[in-house]
């Protein structure tokens, strides 16, 4: 009957805080949905863009090797003390580089971004949908009989 | 009724004297005592140091939440304020050792919901920072985070049997208790 007590005051207090950090905290997060990110790019994007694209492929290896992207390079955080220098070699600045990830759902391919834009790539942006939607857009079409 | 006061006041006098811990045996209580602070002190300032991170920038967490992939944005962005908060509590209930077996019981609870997550996100083969303490600490991955969790949770369960295992009262105290209640009985009567 304690612990059920104390398990009940120590959630009030947790419900109090973070009832507050929802209301007031300026960092707080949008309950509605994702925010828009200024360096998000849809794949319509990517084919009228000019400039030349280097994609980064921000999953784990083993997604990398079960199907990529052509000419996508592996940089994720595991790989980046290794990936990052050969990242380098490959990077010409008149490229725009594009990162991708899984899905909508996956976030990796934003910190990616945001990592090499930290590090001196200052034209990094993500792909919207990541790798589920570019595999949908070049999908082979249904053979007819 | 004096006589009976006075017997009964002697007799318990005899039970302090018997149940009075050796030397060796207060030492080991000591010991024991230092170790399971130290314990609950590490784990308590890890709790308000996780706590602390995600509370500096609560959206970064709910992105962090949305990178396990198992939630839908709303729920991990009530999450992510929520989480913090609870942990936040939860710590500061095991520094000061007040309302201590909920205290155990959430951060029990918690470790094993974090495990749970790092074990299917690492069968899933995602390549995530792990997020369990903000942007403080990039680049974590699950694999190192999953081993932390899983000592943790050894901490935890030890400062729970010895929660349990330890008597709320020590013999000495219950019999100095009766030792209270027979002399003002005794004046009483």
């Amino acid at each position: 009957m304690t612990g059920t007590r104390e398990v009940g005051l120590i959630l009030l207090g947790a419900l109090l805080l973070g009832g507050v950090t929802a209301a007031v905290h300026p960092k707080r997060p949008s309950f509605l949905g994702p925010p828009d990110e200024p360096n998000e790019i849809t794949l319509a994007q990517t084919s009228a863009a000019s400039a030349k694209i280097l994609w980064v492929d921000a999953r784990s290896d083993a997604e990398f090797v079960a199907g990529h992207i052509p000419g996508a390079l592996s940089l994720n955080f595991d790989n980046w003390p290794d990936a990052f220098p050969k990242f380098l070699d490959h990077y010409d600045p008149s490229q725009r580089v594009i990162v991708y990830c899984s899905a909508s759902s996956c976030q990796l391919s934003r910190e990616i971004a945001e990592k090499l834009r930290a590090s001196g790539v200052t034209d990094a942006g993500f792909l919207k949908g990541g790798w589920e939607a570019w595999q949908k857009e070049h999908s082979p079409a249904p053979r007819t009989p | 009724m004096g006589g009976v006061a006075e017997r009964t006041l002697a007799r318990a006098e005899n039970a302090v004297n018997a149940e009075r811990p050796t030397p060796n045996a207060e030492r080991r209580t000591l010991v024991f005592r230092v170790i399971r602070i130290t314990l609950r002190t590490g784990l308590a300032l890890l709790f308000l140091f996780a706590a602390i991170t995600k509370l500096i920038d609560p959206a970064e967490f709910a992105q962090q939440i949305a990178n396990y992939q198992l939630l839908p944005w709303t729920v991990a962005a009530i999450l992510a304020v929520f989480l913090p908060a609870l942990e936040f509590c939860l710590g500061l209930s095991l520094l000061f050792g007040r309302l201590e077996t909920g205290a155990l019981i959430w951060a029990g609870s918690l470790l094993v919901i974090f495990t749970g997550a790092l074990i299917s996100a690492i069968a899933r083969g995602l390549s995530i920072d792990c997020g369990c303490f903000g942007r403080s600490i990039e680049n974590t991955g699950t694999v190192g985070p999953l081993i932390r969790n899983l000592m943790l949770l050894v901490v935890t369960g030890l400062l729970w049997f010895s929660r349990r295992n330890s008597p709320k009262q020590t013999a000495n105290e219950s019999s100095l208790s009766l030792l209270g209640r027979n002399r003002s009985s005794g004046t009483r009567s």
